[in-house]
């Protein structure tokens, strides 16, 4: 799996590297129990610095996407996370909804397209 | 003599670098003379004409150095021997930087009339770091250090040379870990394509590695050899030339093995997503990309690395590089073409000293068991460690078996042959060195 990382966005290279590897396992790029590079390797690999890969990773453990474990390394935890959805999540949800409402879109066109970026990830 | 020795040592470089030039023009991991293209650009007949007008100017230029090259050679100036082909060196990687950079710039113009840009991200892969890599052991490195530092043991007088060897072997293991960014060699969004790219680069720049340390090993044995064998002397010197170019040899090799393995893996690239790094890569040679925080990053094609210059350290490196280049290689040939005519002889507190660049040899008078003028140098003379050019000849020879130390002007006599009261052997003088001055000054 790659990760695009784009230095000239807004967004920080840690939120984008956690977002793109939600995105990664939501879409089945990377299997439960699949091992992740170490810090180091992924800063190596972005040439970011180790502080940012760990923030990405720390984020991404909170979150419970994955687990990190004296043998077998940093790994994509399995199965659905506990927590549930977070309630950023879910405001974000709410946000993009009221967005695609404000672009004329009915709730059947918005759900439509809800449905298939749903199934984008269950392929 | 000399040179012709330097139009040896020299005359290749245009030539491998018009081959690794023409290489660049074929279509390996997207890029074509340092400029990324989408499958469908590999086709164009605009880019297409362009890759052959750069190759047709690089065979051109090829010809013009190395007519150039043979040029310095049959006007070889009795008194510049070293400077033009010091000069002329400097005028084949410039020309060729600038050939390469032009051909660069052109291709660009054209994928940017195409709309063939893409917006730029940095690709890393997550899963090819994860897998973790084999790497040549320690060992291997430590186990050549120590055959390189083993004649140490059996010849004191050239502990220097041999520690250097051995510690040189040794820096090959950093130099493998440290001068190679462990990047994933990243395309596309194809892993299996991404592992094998990865593995083949790091297998061919490790071998190097390993290669260069095994090299500093033999050629310790070599030195060693050299001053044991009576007469041998020149042959294992010849085995130590012989041995270095093989491995540069076997160096270029694995560089077009990487490259033809770029070409073939990547052969049907280019389509949705593929990396395109080209805005980072200045004139598509140097490597310009202040949120990268690695200072030695991966060549883009082939096994080589080179440095990001917007990292201090990079700045520094290159500063260094052409230095080097332009400033202390020049400075170079003014000063080997200035050696000759032998040193200067005097007696100084005491002392019989030889002077060329600074204090030679100082011989304490009362340390000399005697001293003779001779007409003619022995003969069979071979170079053991030092310096052996047309008019000037500098350390340690063995002539017939007998060790001596030289410091002269072997084109004209008359010379001073001094033995030590340990029994160690001097010839000094030639040329304008006042040796018979000398001479009588210490009989009297």
């Amino acid at each position: 799996m790659l990760l695009k990382l784009d230095f000239g966005s807004d967004q920080p290279i840690y939120v984008q590297i956690r977002n793109q590897i939600v995105l990664g396992i939501a879409q089945g790029q990377l299997r439960p129990g699949e091992r992740l590079p170490t810090i180091r390797a992924l800063a190596e690999e972005c040439g970011i610095n180790m502080m940012t890969a760990s923030k990405a990773y720390q984020l991404l453990r909170q979150e419970g996407y994955i687990t990190t474990d004296r043998r077998a390394g940093t790994v994509v935890a399995s199965g659905k996370t506990a927590a549930g959805p977070q309630p950023e999540t879910v405001e974000g949800l709410r946000l993009r909804l009221g967005e695609l409402r404000l672009a004329g879109l009915s709730e059947e066109e918005a759900l439509d397209l809800c449905r298939k970026l749903y199934e984008e990830g269950t392929k | 003599m000399n040179a012709l020795i330097m139009w040896g040592l020299t005359i290749w470089v245009p030539i491998l670098l018009c081959v690794l030039n023409i290489n660049e023009a074929k279509f390996k991991k997207n890029l074509a003379v340092g400029v990324t293209f989408p499958l469908k650009g590999r086709a164009d007949p605009e880019v297409l004409g362009l890759l052959r007008g750069f190759k047709r100017e690089q065979i051109v230029l090829c010809l013009a150095l190395v007519a150039l090259g043979a040029l310095c050679l049959i006007l070889c100036w009795p008194e510049l021997r070293f400077l033009p082909y010091f000069l002329w060196l400097d005028l084949v990687i410039v020309a060729q930087f600038v050939s390469y950079a032009r051909w660069n710039g052109k291709l660009k113009a054209v994928k940017r009339a195409k709309g063939w840009t893409v917006p730029t991200v940095r690709a890393a892969s997550v899963t090819v770091p994860a897998a973790p890599a084999k790497r040549p052991s320690l060992w291997w490195f430590i186990a050549a250090a120590a055959v390189g530092l083993v004649p140490a043991a059996f010849d004191r007088a050239l502990w220097y040379m041999y520690l250097l060897d051995g510690a040189t072997a040794f820096a090959c293991y950093f130099g493998s870990r440290y001068l190679y960014r462990n990047r994933a060699e990243a395309v596309d969004e194809n892993d299996a394509v991404t592992q094998a790219l990865t593995r083949v680069r790091r297998r061919a720049w490790d071998q190097v590695w390993v290669l260069c340390a095994w090299m500093m090993a033999v050629i310790s044995i070599c030195i060693f050899m050299s001053t044991r064998l009576p007469s041998g002397g020149g042959a294992m010197m010849l085995a130590t030339v012989v041995l270095a170019l093989a491995v540069c040899a076997v160096a270029i090799a694995l560089e077009f093995r990487v490259r033809r393995v770029q070409e073939k893996l990547t052969a049907s690239s280019g389509e949705g997503f593929y990396v395109d790094e080209d805005d980072k890569w200045i004139w598509g040679q140097i490597y310009y990309d202040p949120n990268d925080s690695r200072t030695v990053v991966n060549n883009r094609t082939g096994a080589n690395s080179t440095v990001n210059l917007a990292r201090p350290g990079g700045k520094a490196l290159l500063a260094f590089s052409l230095a080097l280049l332009f400033i202390a290689m020049p400075v170079m040939g003014v000063c080997f073409d200035s050696m000759g005519g032998g040193p200067d002889l005097v007696i100084e507190d005491g002392a019989l000293v030889a002077a060329s660049w600074g204090k030679d040899y100082v011989l304490p008078l009362e340390d000399i068991a005697s001293a003779e003028i001779i007409d003619a140098l022995p003969k069979n003379g071979v170079r053991v460690m030092g310096i052996g050019m047309d008019s000037f000849l500098k350390g340690r020879f063995k002539f017939d078996g007998v060790d001596a130390t030289l410091c002269l002007d072997p084109r004209t006599g008359p010379w001073l042959k001094v033995t030590m009261a340990d029994g160690t052997l001097y010839l000094l003088g030639g040329g304008e060195s006042g040796a018979e001055a000398v001479f009588a000054q210490m009989k009297g």
